[in-house]
């Protein structure tokens, strides 16, 4: 049955899954241009382990998908912490501070959400494929 | 001055990886322009001050009196006829913020592959208040510390070199240019205490220290830009 839950929320699962991952490869890229390798690279393995691990590989796995969405969220905790610091107790850094406005928090959040949607997803179709 | 301003606007990445993951890029924009010799030489002399400040801080001392120099400078250049050295001044972004914007100004110079014959700093030439018209060379390389000692000798203006601090010409320094800061005493403690704060504010500006140094630094850079 909860296998069943998640094929009919698929498309809405697929969505997220696919543009959270695509979101952190941008940002990769975008570091790439600059001449910073690691973050592509971590994008790129992480990504594509979820990726065959969920739609190409013999036997369906959601261990990747869950461990991708409490990452999800750990980023948009700790984004949510250092702006909530910053909001307490300013500071004098206008690039750190120009992050932490109300879209960089809303950003935080969205992750923190997106990451318990897919963590929560994934736990129950490993729940379903364990009966 | 008939000079036309460039933008160099850039991206640069965080100080830490961590950084990078969590946090977009640094941007900003440094501006620059060019006075051309009267001979064609691919051969620059660089004069560079910040022209930002801390947030809430209006930076009157740190760094409009940088910036007034440089461009002060630039004027009286424009003056000389025999200038044998093409002279770049530039106003660098977020220096308050790690050197980002110097750092990307040495990035586009490598880049562009500029012949560069030494480079000037200055930040923080606006405070003196032993009144002794002190001059502070931040990390200067021999050859620039020889000069700038030779010529404040001739005019007997109290000179001394430091180990220097975080400013801009760190930046060029690192990457191997001939290069040295210019600042009032900030090593010796005789510098602006209102540095970073709300009451870095006009009055408490020392024009007189200012004009001083500025007319000393356009001297040496004169000499250099007509050997």
């Amino acid at each position: 049955m909860q296998l069943t839950n998640i094929k009919e929320k698929l498309s809405l699962f697929d969505g997220l899954l696919v543009t959270s991952l695509l979101a952190f490869g941008v940002k990769g890229c975008t570091y790439l241009l600059l001449g910073q390798i690691w973050l592509i690279i971590a994008a790129l393995l992480l990504g594509s382990w979820v990726i065959y691990s969920f739609y190409f590989s013999p036997n369906r796995k959601y261990i990747p998908i869950r461990i991708w969405g409490i990452l999800l969220i750990l980023w948009g905790l700790t984004r949510g912490i250092i702006g909530l610091l910053i909001t307490i107790s300013p500071i004098a850094d206008i690039h750190v501070n120009s992050q932490f406005g109300w879209q960089g928090n809303l950003l935080s959040t969205i992750a923190i959400g997106v990451g318990y949607y897919l963590s929560r997803a994934a736990k129950r179709g490993i729940a379903s494929t364990n009966k | 001055m008939g000079l036309t301003p460039q933008l160099h606007h850039y991206r640069m990445p965080n100080l830490n990886p961590a950084l990078d993951l969590l946090l977009h890029p640094y941007k900003g924009t440094n501006v620059y322009t060019i006075l051309p010799a009267k001979l064609p030489t691919e051969e620059y002399v660089i004069l560079g001050a910040h022209y930002d400040s801390k947030s809430n801080c209006p930076g009157a001392v740190d760094n409009a009196t940088g910036t007034v120099m440089a461009l002060s400078i630039l004027a009286q250049q424009v003056k000389v006829p025999g200038r044998k050295k093409n002279l770049l001044v530039v106003l660098f972004d977020q220096e308050e913020e790690e050197l980002i914007g110097s750092r990307a100004f040495v990035d586009f110079l490598l880049r562009r592959a500029y012949q560069v014959h030494s480079v000037h700093t200055f930040d923080m030439v606006g405070w003196d208040g032993d009144q002794n018209k002190e001059i502070e060379l931040g990390a200067p390389s021999p050859s620039l510390a020889e000069r700038y000692q030779n010529h404040a000798a001739q005019h007997g203006i109290p000179i001394y070199i430091s180990a220097g601090g975080s400013t801009d010409y760190q930046a060029f320094r690192e990457a191997g240019f001939n290069a040295t800061g210019v600042n009032e005493a900030y090593t010796k403690r005789d510098s602006s205490p209102y540095k970073d704060t709300p009451k870095d504010v006009f009055s408490t500006v020392n024009f007189d220290y200012l004009a001083h140094t500025t007319l000393f630094v356009s001297e040496v850079i004169q000499t250099i830009l007509t050997e």
